[in-house]
């Protein structure tokens, strides 16, 4: 494919450029001596003449400073190719709407259109959607019968006037059509940014209730925009922390049940839960997955002091990673599961280390004022994203793995707990606000620190932890 | 007595003696008072008089040779003026040219306007002339006659008569000829006035060039297919095809209309002259367009070759695709990419959407290097017509040689992540 779009060309150089060498009349002419200085003259005099004749055939220019803007596009409602009714409608504005929703597009509105997209197949007239500076166009169809809709759509390039890629379709239930909303706009999406997909997943998070000092807490999950919210626990005890699993099946997260915290494994089919490795006299919390799924990192509280521990989820054996008289915590596995980010205070304050996954003492890689928590690693294992705290301000900050290049992407009265998207181009944080008032939601924000925006859910939200993309 | 003091008192008395009687022997002699020349002033009316009669004395030359027109305008009448002036002339120039020669010597005060009139319509028309019916003339000549004469409009026009009437170069050489005869009663000082009227320039104007001059194109129309001349002799013979077609049409048309009168006498034989003659267009039309189809194909397959693009025509092109290169859609990775696209672009100025490759790119893998090729892509069709309201770039047709391939080198490392 990559091949088929960029067809090799060779570069022909001007085939008299060898023949346009000036006539050598040097007055060395007659002396033998000089002979090989000749011949290099009239060498580098020939090079000379092809090497500018070349650069007279074909001009060069750099071009260096780009724009960022959103990238305007159309998304006609998909045609109805039999049964859909309103769905084919509604899929086409699922589909616009998360294009919008990461600011890197924006949609031209429908009634500006020149053309109408009648059939699936019909040809594209690219100058009416040159007109209204649409650059990429989406059509689709959709066909439902029965218990199955298939949708298919085609993406244009309008400015080139030719398709993007080959058309696709994806068939579902009709209670799916949304998944495949997303998953259209998925392939759109990664077809243009070369960022992978992130729309068809879903988000845990603690769904509160009730006044500041008596909050009860249940587990919601919900489409990455904040559709589709189901709960998974009652608000009988305290949760906090979910954490999906790498496939997404199973959710790791603490809860008070007991009385004091502990790490809860649940399965999201059957919404069966189980205390993880419950040991009598201790807390654990912040337990998240190895990148296999098969291991929890976790900190386990014992004597007032603690230590980040992995267990073995098949066996339940522990083995504990850190020993150090401070407070290690909140630990996560780099993607490759070879290295393990954490907090620690053992300088003093909270600062964010990095170690084997083996254990040890660990390397401070956060080097700026303030405090430093909460780290977690990208799926694209470039960037690590953090809670910072300086100045009376919370921030969600990212940088890379050693340190460098710390970028603050939010500020506000109280931000913590990020969590990657699947492709980690997106964080999704928690943001409360100020006074017994204040309420806590769920927030989003491109990882450029543009696009700063709220998830629409139920009640206040926090904790958010955005599942791998769905199968 | 000494001899010393002898030869002492001697040389005294000669001092004493130059001394008392040198200033009266050897006094100089007064010179004798200059000659004295009376000056008296001539009136218009008086040198007219005296013009016609030194033209009623010049007798007619035997035969009366081809002179062309002095460039320099002629000179005033007061420095042609007859015998009471000649002292006058001879004390201001020493030469003794001018004294010597006669009145009749000076004809061009009986004609003095013909010498006028050409430099005033030539310099025009030669620099309204850059595109004339083609000549064999190696250079463009600088004297108007030449260029009158070389018109085919010659015999036509009334101001040529000015050409006839040469003036022989009196002002700067002196000459020996017989003064030329008037020949036609036109010569006298009124009809000549006359014919050197503004009215008589207009009136030649047209034929050779404007009287005023257009200020030149900065940049030359759109392309045109068709073949350009190159050589004056493409346009003869285009002249002469075209001859030919019109005498092939007027054929024709007599055909048809012998056929209608046969038509008249016989049905059939006025069916075959008319087949003949439809024969004998279609004949023709193949004939044209074979004869034009070789021009055709030169004119296509000759790339205007002009001047080098200036830097500012080269940042046009940068700015404007500057301003629709959009990376705010592309991965993080695929920002990095640096890559150079192969453009080819038609003759209107527009990129061939299917002639942009790209040849290199660095700093990340080709997955991202589609992405960014795609953007590129975009930014260099959209960049003709401009992006966010600002004008795109508008390339020359004359360097199109230039510009038909341009490489353009992407680089966006140097832009800040806002």
């Amino acid at each position: 494919m990559i091949r088929r779009m960029f067809p090799c060309k060779p570069h022909a150089k001007p085939a008299q450029s060898q023949g346009q060498s000036r006539p050598h009349n040097s007055p060395l002419k007659n002396e033998d001596k000089m002979r090989p200085f000749k011949s290099l003259t009239a060498a580098l005099m020939i090079g000379f003449s092809g090497l500018t004749t070349v650069a007279h055939a074909e001009i060069t220019i750099d071009i260096n400073s780009p724009v960022i803007e959103p990238m305007p596009f159309a998304v006609p409602d998909f045609i109805d190719e039999g049964g859909a009714g309103e769905l084919a409608a509604n899929i086409s504005r699922v589909v616009a709407a998360d294009l919008a929703g990461t600011g890197l597009f924006i949609e031209t509105p429908q009634d500006a259109y020149i053309s109408r997209v009648t059939s699936f197949d019909a040809p594209i007239s690219y100058p009416d959607w040159q007109a209204i500076n649409t650059q990429a166009l989406i059509t689709g169809a959709v066909q439902a019968g029965g218990d199955r809709i298939v949708v298919k759509f085609r993406l244009f390039d309008v400015a080139s006037g030719q398709p993007l890629g080959e058309g696709l379709q994806f068939a579902g239930t009709p209670e799916s059509w949304r998944r495949m909303a997303h998953k259209v706009a998925d392939a759109v999406y990664a077809r243009i940014t070369g960022e992978g997909p992130y729309f068809d997943s879903r988000v845990v998070y603690v769904s509160e209730s009730g006044p500041k000092n008596q909050r009860q807490k249940r587990l919601g999950v919900m489409d990455y925009d904040g559709a589709n919210v189901k709960y998974l626990t009652d608000s009988s005890s305290i949760v906090l922390a979910p954490r999906f699993s790498p496939n997404g099946d199973r959710i790791l997260f603490t809860s008070y049940a007991s009385g004091f915290p502990a790490i809860y494994l649940m399965d999201v089919g059957s919404l069966k839960t189980r205390n993880l490795g419950e040991v009598p006299g201790t807390m654990t919390f912040a337990p998240r997955f190895s990148p296999d799924g098969n291991t929890v990192v976790f900190s386990l509280e014992k004597g007032g002091n603690s230590d980040i521990y992995s267990m073995d989820i098949g066996s339940g054996a522990m083995t504990q990673l850190t020993n150090a008289p401070s407070i290690e915590t909140s630990p996560s596995f780099s993607p490759d599961g070879s290295q393990i980010v954490f907090e620690s205070d053992r300088s003093g304050t909270q600062q964010i280390y990095m170690m084997g996954a083996g254990g040890g003492e660990g390397v401070r890689i956060s080097n700026g004022k303030g405090r430093y928590s909460t780290p977690v690693w990208s799926p694209r294992g470039d960037m690590i994203a953090f809670t910072k705290q300086n100045e009376g301000r919370f921030h969600i900050g990212a940088m890379l793995t050693d340190g460098t290049e710390e970028r603050l992407l939010t500020a506000s009265f109280l931000d913590e707990g990020p969590t990657w998207a699947p492709n980690g181009r997106v964080i999704m944080f928690t943001r409360e606000g100020a006074g017994a008032g204040g309420q806590a939601g769920l927030m989003s924000v491109d990882v450029s620190g543009r696009n700063l925006k709220a998830i629409p859910t139920e009640g206040p939200a926090s904790d958010p932890a955005w599942s791998p993309m769905l199968p | 007595m000494d001899k010393s003091q002898i030869l002492s008192g001697v040389g005294h008395a000669v001092v004493i003696t130059w001394v008392v009687l040198g200033d009266w022997l050897f006094a100089p002699r007064e010179l004798p008072p200059p000659d004295s020349v009376q000056v008296s002033m001539v009136s218009e009316s008086d040198l007219k008089a005296m013009q016609d009669a030194a033209a009623q004395s010049v007798k007619p030359p035997a035969d009366t040779p081809e002179v062309k027109p002095a460039a320099k305008p002629a000179p005033k009448p007061q420095v042609e003026a007859p015998a009471p002036v000649e002292p006058e002339v001879a004390v201001a120039e020493p030469t003794p040219v001018v004294p010597v020669q006669p009145s009749p010597d000076v004809p061009v005060a009986a004609n003095p306007q013909p010498n006028e009139a050409p430099p005033v319509v030539a310099p025009i028309a030669e620099a309204e002339q850059p595109i004339p019916v083609p000549t064999m003339d190696e250079k463009p000549k600088p004297k108007p006659a030449t260029r009158i004469t070389d018109t085919p409009v010659e015999a036509t026009v009334d101001t040529p008569v000015e050409a006839d009437a040469p003036s022989p170069e009196v002002t700067d050489q002196p000459t020996d000829q017989p003064p030329v005869e008037e020949d036609k009663p036109a010569a006298s000082p009124q009809d000549s006035a006359t014919m050197t009227a503004p009215d008589a320039v207009a009136t030649d104007a047209p034929e050779l060039a404007p009287t005023a001059s257009v200020r030149p194109q900065t940049r030359p129309d759109k392309p045109v297919v068709e073949t350009p001349v190159e050589d004056p002799q493409v346009a003869l013979d285009a002249q002469a095809e075209a001859d030919a077609k019109a005498e092939a049409d007027q054929q024709a048309e007599a055909d048809a209309q012998a056929a209608q009168k046969a038509k008249e006498q016989s049905d059939a034989q006025a069916k075959a002259d008319a087949e003949a003659a439809d024969q004998a267009a279609i004949d023709a039309a193949l004939a044209d367009a074979a004869s034009d189809a070789p021009a055709q194909d030169g004119g296509q397959t000759d790339i205007p070759e002009g001047p080098p693009m200036t830097a500012g025509e080269k940042d046009g092109v940068r700015v404007s695709i500057n301003q629709c290169w959009n990376i705010g859609t592309l991965s993080t990775a695929a920002q990095r990419i640096k890559l150079t696209l192969r453009v080819e672009m038609k003759e209107d100025g527009t990129p061939d959407s299917n002639g942009i490759t790209m040849t290199t790119f660095a700093g990340g893998d080709e997955a991202a290097a589609v992405q960014a090729f795609d953007a590129a892509r975009r930014a260099v069709i959209r960049g003709v017509k401009g992006c966010g309201g600002k004008a795109g770039y508008d390339l020359d047709p004359a360097k199109y040689a230039e510009w038909n391939v341009m490489n353009l080198n992407f680089d966006a490392s140097g832009m800040r992540l806002r």
